[in-house]
Order: C-alpha cells, then structure tokens, then sequence
C-alpha cells in the first residue's frame, strides 16, 4: 500500500512529462492519467481500516542525512482526517479534465500539464507528514492555479491571479514562520527532540506538544501567524475578497479545483496544526473564530443574495459553507468536528458541481448573467436536473450530503452551547449557535432564487448565443455523455453521504478523536481566568489541563514516540 | 397475512420504486401509461396500511409479547403502555460519547450506561397514532392517484408528475413512520422538496415557480425554528430517538437510551425538562409546525400554492402534507403537556389562524384559494383541539384531521372537477349555474359542503363537535380557563363564518344562471369516470365516517394505545363527558351553522344583489378589503422584512466590493507608494549621490564623536 500511495501521488506528475501533441492526443493522456490516479486513490481510500495508525506510510530521509542537525523526511500516510479530501481531489480532477475537453482550445498541452501537476500538489497535502514536506505541497497547489487562472480566465485574468497569488502567498509565509517556530520551540524544550535533530514530523510535534504544551502567549502569537495563511485560503471573512474574483475570472476547471480542494487547505491546516498543537489558543481564542465563521456565513449569504452573476453567487455561498466548516471545528467537540470535516467534503462535491453546471452554462451561452437567461429547464432538462440536484446539495436538503455534515456541525455547537459546562461567557456561544442556523434559511434564499430566474419561468436566451446557434440552425443542446459521466460521480457521492454519512464518518473518527480532543471545558474555563499563574502550575502535565475526567481527554498513544 | 415488519417497509417502499421506475422509464417507454406503476405501488401501500392496522389492532389485544415483559423486569421502565414497534435499517450516523459528561443536575435521576452515544438509525417505528395516519395519508393518495389520469392526461410532464406524486407519497409516509428526530426532520424537508417541485410544476408559469420558492422559503423559516427545537432536544436529553433502545446482553436485556418519548420516560414524568427550557422546545417545534401546517404567522405560502396542479392542492395542499405539523405535535404531546405557556401558545395561534382563514375566505373569488383559506382555518381547529392538551382533545384533533383530509380532498378535487371543464378558469366570477351539466360533481360537492360546514350527520360534524366538547370541558377546569373559554367561543363564531362561506362558493359556482366562460371551448360537461370515481368514494367517506367512528369509538380506543398518549389518559383523570355537555355543544354548533347557512343562502342564492350592498357597508370599516386584501400579510412581509433583507444584501455587497476589498487593494498599492516615495533619491545624478554620501559621512561622525 505504501508504494501505491507514492504511485498515486506522483502518477500525475509523470502523467504531466508524458502529455504532448495536439490537443485530441493531450487530453486522452490527462484522462488517463487522471483515471488511473483516481483508481489507485479509490483502492487506497476504501482499504484504509479506519483507527489511528497512518495507513500506506514511507519515510524516506530527504534534506538532512543521518549525522545533520536537520531531520527533514519525505514522509506521506493517509489518516482519517486527510483521507476523504485525499480522494475528493482524485475524484475532482477527472471532472476538471472532462469538464475543459472542449472549452480549452488554446495551449492545450500546457493547461493539461499544469493540471497534472496541481494534482501532485493537492493530494499531496493531505497525505504529507513532515512540515517542510506540508509547505511544499501547500504552496505548490498555488503556482499551477496562478498560471491557469492567468491563461485562461476571462477578461481580467491577470488581475485576478496576481491578486490570488499575492494574497495567498503573502498569508502562507506568515504560516511558514509560525511552523518553523513550532519546530524550534519543540527542539528546545528540555523534554522534546531526544536525539538533539531537528524534528519536523508532525505526528511527533503533536505528539510533543500533547505532553508539553507551549506558554500560553507562544501559543498565541503562533497561532496568529498560523491564522494568516489558513483563514485567507479558507477564506475567513474579511480575508475573502480574492475568492469571487478569481473564481469568476478562473477557467471552469480552475473553479471546481478551487472551490472542491483548494479551499479546504485552510480548514485542514487548522485541524492539522492549530487546534492538536496548540489548544490553549484555540481554547482562548474559540469565542473569536466562533464569531469570525459566523460573520461569514451571515455576511456571505447577504452578499450572495445580491449577486447578479451565478459564479459569483456560488463564490460568496463558499464563502457562508466554509464559514459553516469552520465553526464545526472551532466548536471542537466530537460531533462539530466531524461535521466539519464532513462538510468540507461535502462543500467540494456540492459547490465543485455547481461550479462545473455553471460552466456548461456559459459554454453554451457565452453568460453567467442571471438575467440574461431563463426557463432554461425546456431547453436543458438533464442540466437542469444535475443543477437541482447539486443546489438542493448545497441547500442542505436532507438524505443528501450537505444536511449531514451541517446536521452534525450544527447539533456540535448547540451541544457547546448548552450542554457543556462553559465559564461566562455561555450567552455568546448561544447567540453564535442560534444565529448560525439563519444561514441555513437564507442559503435556501439564494440558491433557490437563483434556480428560479435561471431555470424556471419562459424561456429566455441571450441574443448573441441565438444568434451563434442559429448559424448551425440548432439550439443549444443538452448535456453531451462527457457531461453527464463528469457530473454523476458527483451526485453518487452527494447521495451516498446522505443516505449513510455513518460509513465516511467512521473512517475519520478516531484520527478526529485524537487529534482535535484537546478543546475541553476545563480548557475553557482555564481560558476564561487569563490567569498565568495557575496556568503555568498545571503546565507540563496533561492530566492537570482535563481535571475531570471526560471522555475527550487523549488516549495516550505511544506508536509516534 | 404479512408479520407488522414487512408492512411497514412495503408502505414506503412501493412508492419510491414507482418514482424511481416512473422517472427512468416515463419519458421513453411509459409516456402515457406513466400512471401505473405509481397507482399500482400507491394502492398497494394502502392496503398494506389497512393490513397495518388490522395486524396492529390484534397486537393491542394480544397481551404483551415475553420479551417485553421481560425487560419490564429490567429496567426501571414500569410495564410498557400501549404498543410501538421499532424496526432498524440501518445506521445514519453514529458518533461515540458525543457528550462529554452528563448533565450534573440530571445525577439523581436515572442514567443509562453509556449516556451520551450519539446514534441516529434510519429505522421505522409504528404505533397506533402512525397507523392512523398511514391509512389516511395511503387512501387519499391512492384516490387522487386514479383522479390524476383524467386530471393530467395529455400533460407534457405526465411521468414527471406521477413520478413525483409516488415520492411525495414515500416522503410522507416514511414522515409518520419516522422514530427519531433527524428522520422525522429529513422527511418534514423532503415532502416540502415534493411540495417545491409539484407547485412549480407548470414552471414556465412564473406564478408557479415564485410560488414554490416562496413556499420553501416560508417552510425554511419554519424549519429554523424545528431545527432548533431538535438541537436543544439533542442538548437537553441527550438523544433523538422518541422510543428507549434495549440490547439483549448475556441473557439480559439492558437499556441503552432513555428516548425522549420512550416508555421510561412517559413512565417517570419528572424525566422531561419543565420552565422555560420545555417553552422554548415545544414553541420551537411549534415554529415548525406552523410553517408546514401554514399555521399564522407563517400561512402566507398556501394560497399561493394553488398554482399547482389541483390533485396536487388536494393530496399535498390540503389532505396530507400541510397536516404533518398537527401530526408532529401530536407525536410530540408530552413535551408540549410539559409546559402549560406553550399549550395555551399554540391553542391561541389556532384560534386566531382559524378566524383569519374563515375571514379572508369569505370575500375570495378563486374556487381553490377559498378552499386554500378554509384549510388554513380548519388546521387552526385542529390545533385548538391539540391545545387541550387532553387524550380527549389530542384524539378530537387527530379526529378533524382524518374527516376534513377526505372531505377537503374531495372538495378540492370538485373544484378541479369544474376546473377541468372550464378550461383551467377557476375565477367564480367567470362561471356559475354549473348544476345541470356537471351532475355529480355538484352531488359530492355538496356533501363536501356539508361535511366541512358541519352538518349533522355528515363527517365534519362529529370531528368539529368533539373539538368544541373538549374545549368547553377543558374551560371547566382550571389553568388558563379563560384562554379556552375565549377559543371556545371563537371556534362557535368561526362555525358561522364556516358555513357561509362553503356555501357561498358553492351557491357561486353550481346555482344561478348558467355561465361558462369562452376557454371551456368543447370541455363544458361532466368529467370522466377516472375523475368522478373517486369524487363518489371520498362523498362517502366525507358522508359516513364521522359517524360510524363516532358510534364505535373505534378511532378513539385504536389512538388511546398510543404509548405517548395513553401516558396523557392515564396522567389526568378525564373529566367525564357529561351527556348534557354533549348535547348542548352540539345544538350550539348546530344552531351556528343553520345561521351560517341561511346568510349565505339569502346573500348568494337569489339576486346578488344584498351580497354587493352588505360589501359596501362593510367596506365603511375597511372590513371588506382587508378580508379581500388577505390583511395584507403578503404586502408586509414585503414592506418589513423581504425588503430591508435585499437591502441590506445590497449593502453588504457594495461594502464587500468597494470597502474590504478596497482595503486589500490600497495594501496591494502600498508597496508602489512607498516605492514612488524613494524613487526620487534613485535619480541617477553623481553629483547627488556625492552630496549624499558626504553629509551622510558627516552624520555618522557626528554620531561618533558625540
């Protein structure tokens, strides 16, 4: 299994060498190459056993031999949290490639190489278990997207990618210090690093600072610098203004790898770093991330609202959905986690489809104005099947995917609301919890407004689009089988997971268990006194930090140590 | 005959394989043969319901099976009350000691072992009370099923129709079997899903797509207050399933989870929450119902969904879907019982929807919006009757429930009966006189009619009596007598308004000079068997039911064994029905309607002349239009909350693109700023850099020496 996973991993970038000639030869090779990454990453998802062991595991000594001060591994495992994003972005990247078949038609070659190549990156993310390794795979993802978007966007291409790259980048570098920083106080601390190297495996520092948690100020200050990089890939509100632009401005492709993969990359660095290595800060700082998730999914759903271009109406519904993820994983409790972690799967099939719906639409009509089109079901009724599907996904309907993550996150935060003993500042958790829920009523508002105008009432086309089928003397046509095969996995997935979220969950809960357990009342309570002194009496013993004895307290694991 | 397990799976699942079938096959191969698997698989699920109940009924007479008497001895649960099933399909979700620890206040009361398992099932539950409504939700479905052939035939979307009707069919179903909280939440969604979609079924109408937006929207509205009442059930008692989970366990049986309606619980009432907590639960729950029963404030989106189809206004709009919120609060009596604030809440919502729907119905034009009105009236009686609070008005509601889901149904039906013939005009201004050439819709409308008016001895009459029996016994007692008296008396009044106007649309549209407007074309004649069939079946259900189950009590001792409602029975003595009591509501009632129905009669019958000037003369007060008007709930909703909500999008929209991502764009500018602010010293001139150089020399020895 652990060279599958390298196979997996690094299929694409050999499929990136091998793709050459005309446009036909180019993307049968992506296709393959596609295919055969996603068959790999299936087997290697649907034999993963569940528990906490790192599954398909290799370490290999990268930058740093055996005598140098260094220890920097190429080491990758697949574990619960990274395991469904790892195939969502194997699953993805097939729609992508079907998905430009015929919309790419210039530089053919180098948009299916920089394709192949973002996919090294994305999986490699989720699967990276040394932080050197992590930070080349994050900023990796981010070359290839800058070039696509640059390529082969819409009018302001450029703007949009320079924006994206130099936003993004400008957060992931305040990220690196924070990691590094990681690195050396663990390295220093009299208990950690025994062989006197450099450690950068994160299961080790997690499992360092499990013992030996920081100061509470270091926490926090790394915690910020933590915070730059991940809320602006997220994005949080008010960091978000990159993602409208460069989603409106991305070629299709660019969107649904943007909206599926890239954007959990922030969600999956705070449950990968900042809630497991520093949960005094998170502890601390729960009521302010609560705020910031909610101010986004109210804010992003207003926005979304008065939106008149459908891409940038699903922009800003990301922007209310990851709004929702987070405050999943901030609420930090067994439930609102693996909400969490659900819904940012699911935010990828659901909003990754409507972004793909949304670029058949164009490709047929040369428009994303809502008002230039509708009726549109006469003319498109498998389209406009797919679109209900996925904005009935998006909506949250229950038995499909998007009620079940929510569900869950949601039943979390009331249960941090209500049902666990809090300090007092309870009132703000249940104003968070109670307002929360009104985005659930207002993401109806929009996705179904915008169903309405579009695909409902006579039938309205735009001129020019007419004009160009009339030449052909014919309408625009339905969904070609490209289409409907690029779409269907999705509506698989989206009715698995609501129909049995129990089989994707369990699979993720015990990394989630042991991760993501630290956020506990008594953490709460301690955060709650800003009193140093008792702090630093307890410091050094985790034991001293879960003075009850709760069933989230870790269970002591040794197999990293 | 089939064990009670079978059944149960069968009622559901027919009808979603005939959705499923219809939606692969109807478009190619069934086209117009697309009714028969939905009818098919609809009337089969009705059969199977009545099996249900016979199976369900000898298991109530049965004594209890051992296994039950066995855990009895186990558990602190006394002998189980009534009878529940549950059957499990297969798990949901399931999140392991979910909650941290238990409630502290909680220690002395009794813990189950594992306290705290977050487990959702999809699982099946049947009682008495789920029975009931499977045999209503099945038989009207399976009637409005076979009108739909002649109703839909040569309808573009045929199959899209039948396809949906056997999914809503399956949604409701599965609602009323449901045995937790999330299932019954997933299938309140879904049947609004199948709400939305059958509303804009004709989506090219805009009136019909706006419609069915504005029906989810109203529905989602509803639902947040549901969802919240679900999350802080999860909060308060630690699970969502309404029965007790056992595992047999070394020859034991050990109990697992304490349901929120399981028998421990309804055992020990010290068990639910009590104040202000089990307030808010139930007035969550009740937001809930009031947006899917169309309960004031939140009535707005059924009028508007007469622009579906009418067997769809019928089934979903008036006989089924729109009653699940009475079911709902009905399942969950206990924990409105527990709080006497939210009783007296939701008898009062009732009270005041039922006057506002008789009110606006009386003065409407359209044929299915005066039916649509007389709905949200008549499940504002129904909540009144749930109000009480007592097994008496719990079973009086679900009693009004049952009749006015066969005699509404067939009104509406009537209406899409005449609908039919006049071209697709239901304006009452257009047609009239119809008596002659559409015999037997007139016949069953008019027992329609009379069942909804109330009419001894027609179905309408019993329900309604045993409405107004339980408020005036429940006004006797103490505890927010005042409120029931004033119900009371409004129900009496509202009996009035009930009858004039049934009657008024039914004097409109069958008396007076003959009219048929010019789009009826060659339709102009009495519809065909597929369409009046079952008209005659569902004039005699409306006929005969009340009655027959008034005389044997058989839907008030089948009820009674429902767990949660047989705890209501036992915990209050009922207060005797007197005979006296009885028959002098009735005579009250009775008196009412005669009064009700000469109004109309003396208004509508003859001239309409007297109808025009008493209009007028109400209109001094603004009587008139604000009845016309609907009060106007539409223009301010508009003007108070849809209107500010856009704006403030707009807002944040213009503040998102000119303000936040200004601030980002003047920080991408900053560096070319600063930059522009040096560029001046990088002027390539020697003799500057010179200069430069020596003052900055004399600088630095300045520094040094001082």
């Amino acid at each position: 299994m652990a060279t599958l996973l390298l196979i997996t991993l690094f299929m694409p970038m050999a499929g990136a060498v091998l793709v050459r000639g005309d446009r036909r030869t180019a993307r049968w090779v992506a296709l393959g190459t596609t295919l055969c990454t996603l068959a790999a990453a299936a087997v290697l998802v649907f034999s993963f056993p569940g528990g906490v062991a790192p599954f398909a595991a290799t370490e290999l000594p990268w930058l740093g031999g055996s005598g140098a001060p260094v220890n920097v591994c190429f080491s990758v495992a697949i574990d619960g949290l990274g395991l469904w994003l790892f195939g969502l972005s194997a699953l993805l990247m097939v729609v992508a490639v079907l998905i430009g078949w015929e919309a790419i038609d210039r530089q053919t070659t180098l948009y299916y190489r920089l394709l192949l190549i973002l996919e090294t990156g994305m999986m490699g993310v989720f699967v990276a278990r040394d932080i050197i390794l992590f930070y080349v795979f994050f900023e990796f993802t981010l070359i290839p997207l800058f070039f696509l978007i640059g390529i082969w966007g819409s009018e302001q291409r450029r703007y949009a990618a320079i924006k994206f790259f130099l936003f993004t980048l400008a957060g992931s570098v305040l990220t690196f210090l924070g990691l590094i920083s990681i690195v050396l106080w663990v390295f220093y601390h009299p208990a950690g690093a025994s062989d006197g190297r450099l450690t950068f495996s994160i299961p080790a520092l997690t499992e360092a600072l499990r013992w030996h948690p920081m100061d509470r100020t270091v926490q926090m200050w790394i915690f910020a610098a933590l915070f730059a990089g991940f809320a602006i890939k997220v994005p949080l509100f008010p960091l978000h203004t990159w993602l409208p632009l460069a989603h409106v401005q991305a070629p299709t492709a660019g969107s649904v790898i943007l909206a599926g993969v890239l954007l959990k990359l922030g969600g999956y660095g705070f449950a990968r770093f900042s809630l497991p290595m520093l949960p005094d800060a998170s502890a601390a700082l729960m009521p302010v991330m609560l705020w910031i998730s909610l101010a986004g999914i109210v804010y992003g759903a207003l926005v979304a609202l008065a939106q008149s271009d459908i891409k940038r109406l699903i922009a800003y519904s990301s922007v209310s959905h990851l709004g929702f993820c987070m405050l999943g994983l901030f609420a930090a409790n067994r439930l609102s986690t693996q909400g969490g972690v659900l819904q940012m799967v699911n935010h990828g099939l659901s909003t990754g489809g409507l972004f793909a719906v949304v670029g058949m639409l164009y490709e047929r009509y040369h428009t994303r104005q809502i008002a230039d089109l509708g009726g549109l079901t006469r003319r498109l009724p498998i389209l406009a099947f797919f679109a209900l599907v996925l904005t009935l996904a998006s909506i949250g309907l229950p038995g499909l995917n998007g009620f079940a993550g929510e569900f869950l996150l949601l039943l979390g935060m009331f249960q941090r609301a209500w049902g666990e003993a809090l300090t007092r500042d309870a009132w703000q958790f249940r104003v968070i919890a109670v307002l929360s829920v009104s985005g659930v009523v207002l993401g109806a508002w929009y996705m179904l407004w915008m169903y309405q105008r579009v695909f409902f009432g006579p039938l309205r086309e735009p001129h020019h689009a007419a004009a160009e089928y009339a030449q052909h003397h014919l309408p625009a046509r339905d969904l070609s089988l490209r289409e409907i095969l690029a779409l269907s996995p999705l509506l698989v997935f989206i009715l698995w997971i609501g129909l049995q979220p129990s089989f994707f969950l369990n699979r993720m809960a015990p990394t989630l268990d042991q991760l993501l357990p630290p956020v506990t009342a008594a953490r709460l309570e301690m955060a709650g006194r800003h009193d140093a002194g008792a702090w630093a009496v307890e410091r050094g013993t985790w034991t001293g930090h879960a003075s009850r004895p709760t069933p989230h307290a870790p269970r002591p694991t040794t197999h990293n140590l | 005959m089939p064990d009670i397990r079978t059944l149960l799976i069968l009622i559901p699942a027919l009808p979603l394989a005939a959705s499923l079938t219809t939606a692969l096959l109807g478009p190619r191969l069934l086209r117009t043969r697309s009714h028969l698997p939905a009818v098919a698989a609809i009337a089969l699920s009705f059969l199977a319901s009545v099996l249900l109940v016979f199976q369900v009924q000898r298991a109530i007479d049965q004594p209890a099976a051992p296994a039950a008497e066995h855990r009895a001895g186990q558990g602190r649960a006394a002998q189980p009350i009534g009878f529940e099933r549950v059957y499990t399909l297969w798990s949901w979700a399931q999140v392991d000691q979910a909650m941290p620890w238990p409630d502290q206040n909680a220690a002395d009361t009794y813990q189950p072992a594992s306290w705290g398992n977050f487990r959702i099932d999809i699982a099946l539950r049947v009682d008495p009370l789920t029975a009931a409504m499977l045999v209503i939700v099945t038989c009207i479905s399976t009637l409005v099923a076979v009108y739909s052939i002649g109703y839909m035939h040569d309808d573009p979307g045929y199959w899209r129709f039948f396809s949906y009707i056997s999914l809503f069919v399956f949604s409701m179903t599965m609602l009323v079997a449901s045995s937790n909280f999330v299932l019954l939440y997933v299938f309140w969604e879904l049947v609004g899903l199948c709400s939305y979609l059958l509303i804009g079924f004709w989506f090219e109408k805009p009136a019909a797509a706006a419609a069915g937006k504005k029906a989810f929207l109203v529905n989602r509205i509803g639902d947040f207050g549901f969802a919240l009442g679900v999350f802080l059930l999860w909060t308060t008692y630690g699970t969502l399933d309404f029965h007790d989970t056992w595992i047999h366990f070394h020859h034991t049986w050990i109990q697992t989870s304490i349901g929120v309606l399981g028998q421990t619980r309804l055992a020990h009432p010290e068990m639910f929450a009590s104040g202000g907590l089990a307030t808010a639960i139930a007035l969550l729950l009740m937001l809930g119902a009031c947006g899917k029963s169309a309960q004031f404030p939140l009535h707005v989106w059924l009028p508007d969904a007469m622009e579906g189809p009418t067997p769809v206004s019928a089934l979903i709009h008036a006989a089924t879907m729109v009653t699940a919120g009475v079911y709902m609060v009905a399942r969950c009596m206990p924990l409105f019982a527990a709080s006497q604030t939210a009783l007296v809440v939701v008898g009062t919502l009732g009270g005041i929807t039922a006057l506002l729907g008789a009110i606006t119905a009386i003065t409407q034009t359209d044929l299915k919006r005066i039916l649509a009105y007389s709905t949200i009236s008549h499940l504002g009686y129904m909540f009144v009757g749930l109000s009480v609070g007592t097994l008496a008005g719990v079973v009086a509601g679900m009693f009004h429930l049952m009749t006015h889901a066969f005699f509404k149904s067939l009104l509406f039906l009537g209406a899409g009966s005449v609908m039919h013939a006049m071209g697709g005009v239901i304006d009452t201004r257009q047609f009239g006189g119809l008596r002659r050439r559409m015999p037997i819709t007139h016949w069953t409308f008019l027992i329609g009619c009379l069942a909804m008016a109330g009419v001894f001895p027609f179905a309408g009459f019993w329900s309604k009596d045993a409405i107004l029996l339980a408020l005036h016994q429940r006004a006797s007692l103490g505890g927010g007598a005042a409120v029931y008296q004033g119900l009371y008396l409004s129900v009496m009044l509202g009996v009035v308004l009930l009858a004039v106007y049934t009657f008024r649309a039914f004097f409109l549209t069958f008396y007076g000079p003959e009219r048929i407007p010019p789009e009826a074309g060659h339709h102009a004649h009495e519809s065909p068997i597929t369409m009046t069939g079952p008209l005659m079946l569902l004039a005699c259900g409306a006929f005969g039911l009340g009655a027959y189950f008034e005389w044997t009590h058989g839907f008030e001792h089948f009820l009674a064994a429902t767990p949660s409602l047989a705890y209501l029975g036992q915990r209050a003595a009922e207060p005797a029905g007197e005979a006296g009591a009885h028959w002098g509501v009735a005579v009250l009632s009775t008196v009412m309607v005669v009064i009700g129905l000469a109004i109309a009669a003396v208004l509508y019958l003859g001239s309409r002349e007297q109808a025009r000037r008493l209009a007028r003369l109400m209109n001094v007060f603004g009587l008139y239009s604000l009845s016309y008007g609907k009060f106007f709930f539409d223009e301010i909703y508009q003007a108070l909350i849809i209107a500010p909500l856009v704006g403030l999008a707009r807002l944040c929209a213009w503040f998102d693109q000119w303000l936040i991502d200004g601030l980002v764009d003047a920080g991408g500018a900053l560096p070319k700023w600063l930059g522009g602010g040096f560029r001046p010293a990088q002027n390539g001139l020697v003799q500057f850099y010179a200069l430069a150089m020596v003052l900055g020399l004399l600088v630095l020895m300045g520094a040094l020496v001082f």
